[in-house]
């Protein structure tokens, strides 16, 4: 390995994560470099303050806060079971809601006005008599003339 | 001195227990832990106060999924991943609080933190100079404190930091290289200041 990969490598000569080969390559390049050695140095006197840095102590009191909070929550957990006898299923909610859905469907299908037929709104204020030539079907002749076959 | 398979399965048979209904067995492994959640939670959110609220929520947490804890991790791992999730959300429900700049630090404490890394002792930090290094914390970024706390505080190795913090070995190397260098650029002028 060279300076720069063993530069890279360093702190983890430090924290005891190393492979063995690793570790002698690591030494013997610290003999020799100044600079990893400095490297080194530093971090080892930040971590020589980090690791006398005082510990909390045991605390009793933390502890009875921690039961009395968990007493309290299950409480009101058994509460809320009592205030509910049955169990609501989760599932029933959308069930709901597509349900009401499809209804409103249904609703609105049923009371959809016919199709209008766009010759009928065209023609509505033509005469009935002239109506025949704007529209594909051949009116009855007769039945325009009043005559009925009898009379023919 | 309990060795680690002692403490995992003494663990196991407290947790057994709480699962077959004995709520109170549980202030046992409350005890065991709390010290160590305690300092995480507190030194994450830089504030003692919520700290202590934090942890105590990790545990009412850690209690309500005790039945999903399969064991592939030891116990104190998995409290440590339920209070890394935890204090992430409190940091980002909370307002934005307004940290003291480190400039701030310096120009009142920088006295301290120059007698911190320049005397050289085997004692105990008392509790205001414990209290400082934690303000030095407080200055990283939440991700850097976040392993750092884990790495340099907790003493947690490698792996342990990836199983809690959900991420791969060479996500922890990264995060931590980085940390420390954050940390070594705030405090280069009392880390040069005896360099030979």
């Amino acid at each position: 390995m060279d300076h720069e990969a063993i530069k890279e490598r360093l702190l983890l000569l430090n924290d005891r994560e190393w492979a063995e080969g690793e570790r002698q390559e690591i030494t013997a390049h610290l003999q020799s470099c100044i600079e990893c050695r400095k490297t080194l140095e530093r971090w080892q006197r930040i971590q020589s303050v980090l690791a006398r840095s005082q510990r909390l102590g045991p605390s009793e009191v933390f502890v009875d806060g921690v039961m009395s909070r968990l007493a309290a929550r299950e409480a009101a957990q058994e509460q809320g079971t009592l205030r509910r006898p049955w169990a609501f299923p989760n599932w029933l909610f959308p069930a709901l809601g597509y349900g009401f859905a499809f209804l409103l469907m249904m609703i609105a299908i049923e009371s959809r006005e016919a199709p209008m037929n766009t010759a009928a709104v065209l023609l509505a204020d033509v005469p009935r008599s002239s109506q025949w030539t704007f529209v594909h079907e051949q009116p009855d002749f007769n039945q325009l003339l009043g005559a009925t076959k009898e009379d023919v | 001195m309990r060795s680690p398979l002692e403490t995992k399965s003494q663990d196991y048979e407290i947790i057994l227990e709480v699962l077959s209904g004995n709520r109170n067995a549980y202030a046992e492994i409350v005890r065991r832990y709390e010290e160590q959640v305690r300092r995480y939670c507190v030194t994450l959110l830089s504030d003692p106060a919520s700290g202590e609220d934090a942890a105590q929520e990790v545990f009412i947490k850690a209690y309500q999924a005790l039945g999903k804890f399969r064991g592939n991790s030891s116990f104190s791992t998995w409290l440590y991943r339920i209070a890394a999730n935890h204090c992430t959300d409190a940091i980002r429900k909370r307002a934005r609080r307004k940290e003291e700049s480190w400039e701030k630090l310096l120009e009142d404490q920088g006295d301290k933190i120059e007698r911190l890394f320049t005397v050289s002792t085997n004692e105990t930090l008392d509790r205001e100079q414990s209290e400082l290094v934690e303000k030095l914390f407080s200055q990283l970024p939440e991700k850097s404190r976040e392993v750092l706390t884990l790495r340099e505080l907790q003493g947690l190795s490698y792996q342990e930091i990836a199983d809690a913090l959900q991420c791969t070995l060479d996500a922890v190397k990264a995060r931590l290289k980085r940390a420390r260098q954050e940390l070594e650029l705030k405090l280069r002028h009392f880390l040069t200041s005896n360099d030979v």
